[in-house]
C-alpha cells in the first residue's frame, strides 16, 4: 500500500434526517441515505412512531416523499394514530407526497404449496415508489411479514434482501421495523438483522422501579462511527419522538466571566463576585437550613436586575412557596403579574424524567428566563433510578448551560447534621458551585453554618459562616472559628466560636 | 350464471411463474368447462396486484363470492390444490 492509498478520505455517506435531533447527532448528522436500517423494540416501544416521524419529517421538512409499507394495522388505523402527533398522512396521499402499500394479512383462507417470490409485493412497492417519486420508505414490520409465511423463513430471507437491494438501488433510504421478544437479549425475532440491515437501532421500554424507561440505542452503523450507548426518549402528542443527546452529555460549552448576583450580596462576596451567568450552582443542605430561602433570593435578585425567572417546584405547592417568599418579603405574584418570574409546580412522580426534562426545556424555550431555579433535585431523584437520574442531571445542565442561563439546584441531605446525599454524588461533578447548609451543633445550640465547597474558574472563601433567618431573609454573620467537620454525621467536636 | 374465476398472478418469467403458469395447464385441462381462467403479471400490473393485497407469486386466487381462498408457491401439487378449491369433484365429473 503506498502512501496516496492511506491517505484517501473515504467516501463521507450522506445523512438523511429523522426528525430525531438527539438521535440524528447520535448517528453523525442521520441515517446513511440509500441504506437500510432495522430498528427494532418490544412491542409498545415506539418503533412505529420513530417510522413514521422519519417519513413525515422528510415530507414535511426536506420535500422527501415517503412510501409507508404496512404489515400489521391497516393504513386507516395508521392514519389515525398518527394524527395525535400532527402528522396528516391522509393529506399527504391526497396531495401525492406520500404513498401507502397495504399488506396487511388478508381476511381470506391461504395455504402455501411450493417454492415462491414475494415479486409481488417489490413490484407494488416500486409502483408506489414510482407514483411519488419516493425517496424514503419505512416497512413496518418485517416480522409480521415473516409471520405471515411461518415455515419459509429461508425464502423470506432471501425475498427481503433481495427487496433491500432494489431499493438501496433506487436510491431509497429504508427503513425497516422489527420485533423483539425481550429487552436483552436477542436483537430482532428471526434475527431479521442478520442478513438484512446495514445499520441496527433498539428502541427498549424497560420497567424499572416501577416507571419506564425508554431508551434508544444504536447498536451498529455499516462504515460510520456512531455513538454507543442507550440514549433515554420520550414520546410526546404533537412532537412525536423526542430524543435525549448523548453528545451533549460532553460539558464543552464555553464558561462566560459574566458574574450575576446569588439574590445575597453577602453569598456574591463568598463567591467571589456572585455566580458566573452560564454556570450551574448546588445548593444543598438539611431540611429547614434555608434552601428554598437561596432560591427565593436568586430568583428575587434576579428579578430587581431585570432579568426573567423561572422556578421547577417538586417538593412544595405553589401557595406554600408564594407564602414562604411573603414571609422573607418577596412578593412572588406581584413579578408572575409582570411576566419576570414563572412558578410551576408538579409532582415528581407526575411523569418520567425524560418528561420533566423536555418540560422544563420547552417551557425554558418559550420564555427564555435568565435565571432557572430547580428545587428540589432530589425529589426528582425519586422517580427514576440511578442511570436515568444522572443521564437526566446531565442532559439538564448541558442544556442549562448551552442557552446561557444561570441555574441553582437544592438537593436535601438526608441526615440534619453533615452527610451526604446521592444527588451530591451524582450531581458534584456536574455543577460548577456548591453551597453547602449545614446545621451546626454547639453544645446546646443548634447553629446554621453555610459554607462555599467549591466554586470552578474563581477564588471563594473557604471559611463556615453561620446565619440566621428572620423575616426579611437570609443574614450572614462571622465565620466559625472551629467548626466540626461539615461531611460527618458524627457526633460534633467542641469547638470555640 | 358465469363459472367461477381461477386468476393466477405471477412475476414476468421467473422460474416459479414459469412452473405455475405449467400446473395452471393442467389444472385448466382438467376443471376447464367449470371455470375461467385468468393470468396477471404483477410487473407489468402492478395496480392489479395492489387492488388485491398480493403480497407473494405465484399465487392462484380462487374468487369466490363468500368463500375467496388463495394458494401461495407454483401450485406444483395439484391434487391438493384441487382439494384447497374445493373442486376435487369436478376432475371425476370429466
Amino acid at each position: 500500500m503506498n502512501d496516496d492509498a492511506e491517505l484517501q478520505i473515504p467516501d463521507v455517506l450522506e445523512r438523511v434526517r429523522t426528525g430525531v435531533d438527539a438521535f440524528d447527532e447520535l448517528v453523525m448528522g442521520g441515517l446513511p441515505r440509500a441504506r437500510t436500517t432495522v430498528v427494532g423494540g418490544t412491542p409498545g416501544s415506539g418503533k412505529t412512531i420513530f417510522a413514521a416521524q422519519f417519513l413525515a419529517h422528510g415530507i414535511q421538512n426536506y420535500g422527501e416523499h415517503g412510501v409507508l409499507v404496512t404489515f400489521e394495522e391497516s393504513p386507516a388505523d395508521i392514519e389515525a394514530n398518527m394524527r395525535s402527533f400532527g402528522w396528516d398522512f391522509a393529506k399527504w396521499r391526497k396531495e401525492g407526497r406520500l404513498a401507502v402499500v397495504d399488506a396487511s394479512p388478508p381476511t381470506n383462507d391461504e395455504i402455501v404449496i411450493g417454492d415462491f417470490d414475494l415479486a409481488g409485493l417489490l413490484s407494488r412497492i416500486e409502483h408506489a415508489v414510482k407514483s411519488v417519486n419516493a425517496k424514503r420508505i419505512v416497512l413496518d414490520s418485517l416480522t409480521q411479514l415473516f409471520d405471515h409465511f411461518l415455515g419459509d423463513s429461508a425464502v423470506l430471507r432471501r425475498e427481503v434482501f433481495r427487496i433491500s437491494g432494489a431499493l438501496k438501488k433506487s436510491g431509497l433510504t429504508v427503513l425497516m421495523t422489527a420485533e423483539r421478544n425481550a429487552e436483552y437479549g436477542e436483537i430482532t425475532r428471526h434475527r431479521l438483522e442478520e442478513f438484512v440491515a446495514d445499520n441496527v437501532v433498539i428502541l427498549r421500554n424497560v420497567l424499572q422501579r416501577e416507571k419506564r424507561r425508554r431508551t434508544i440505542e444504536v447498536l451498529k452503523m455499516r462504515g460510520s462511527h456512531h455513538v454507543e450507548g442507550e440514549a433515554p426518549f420520550t414520546i410526546l402528542t404533537d412532537h412525536g419522538f423526542v430524543a435525549v443527546p448523548l453528545s451533549s452529555l460532553r460539558l464543552e460549552q464555553q464558561s462566560s466571566n459574566l458574574r450575576v448576583t446569588s439574590g445575597n450580596p453577602a453569598i456574591d462576596e463568598m463567591c467571589g463576585g456572585g455566580f458566573f451567568r452560564d454556570s450551574v450552582t448546588l445548593v444543598s443542605g438539611a431540611t429547614g437550613t434555608g434552601k428554598t430561602l437561596l432560591v427565593t433570593n436568586f430568583l428575587a435578585g434576579g428579578v430587581a436586575a431585570g432579568e426573567r425567572a423561572i422556578l421547577f417546584g417538586y417538593e412544595e405547592s405553589r401557595g406554600q412557596l408564594f407564602r414562604n417568599a411573603a414571609g422573607w418579603g418577596v412578593d412572588f405574584d406581584a413579578m408572575e403579574t409582570e411576566q419576570k418570574l414563572k412558578v410551576v409546580c408538579l409532582y415528581p412522580e407526575a411523569q418520567g424524567l425524560a418528561d420533566h426534562l423536555v418540560m422544563i426545556q420547552n417551557l425554558v424555550d418559550e420564555l427564555k428566563p435568565n435565571r432557572i431555579a430547580i428545587d428540589s433535585i432530589s425529589a426528582l431523584e425519586r422517580v427514576a433510578a440511578d442511570v436515568g437520574f444522572r443521564e437526566f442531571l446531565i442532559s439538564l445542565t448541558s442544556f442549562i448551560k448551552k442557552r446561557e442561563i444561570a441555574g441553582l439546584y437544592t438537593a436535601t441531605s438526608k441526615s440534619l447534621v453533615g452527610g451526604e446525599t446521592a444527588s451530591e454524588q451524582h450531581i458534584s461533578t456536574l455543577t460548577d458551585s456548591i453551597i453547602l447548609l449545614r446545621y451546626m451543633q454547639d453544645q446546646d445550640i443548634m447553629h446554621r453554618g453555610l459554607m462555599v465547597l467549591k466554586m470552578r474558574g474563581s477564588e471563594h472563601a473557604k471559611e463556615i459562616r453561620r446565619f440566621t433567618i428572620d423575616g426579611r431573609g437570609m443574614h450572614l454573620g462571622e465565620p466559625f472559628k472551629r467548626a466540626p467537620n461539615v461531611f460527618s454525621s458524627g457526633t460534633p467536636e467542641s469547638y470555640t466560636l | 350464471m358465469n363459472a367461477p374465476l381461477l386468476r393466477l398472478y405471477i412475476a414476468g418469467k421467473s422460474l416459479s411463474s414459469q412452473r405455475a403458469e405449467q400446473n395452471l395447464d393442467k389444472i385448466r385441462s382438467l376443471v376447464a368447462a367449470h371455470f375461467t381462467f385468468e393470468i396477471v403479471d404483477v410487473l407489468e400490473r402492478p395496480e392489479l396486484a395492489e387492488k388485491a393485497g398480493i403480497l407473494a407469486t405465484p399465487t392462484l386466487a380462487y374468487e369466490h363470492t363468500e368463500r375467496p381462498r388463495r394458494i401461495v408457491g407454483d401450485i406444483s401439487d395439484i391434487k391438493k390444490i384441487l382439494e384447497f378449491l374445493g373442486i376435487e369433484g369436478k376432475e371425476e365429473m370429466q
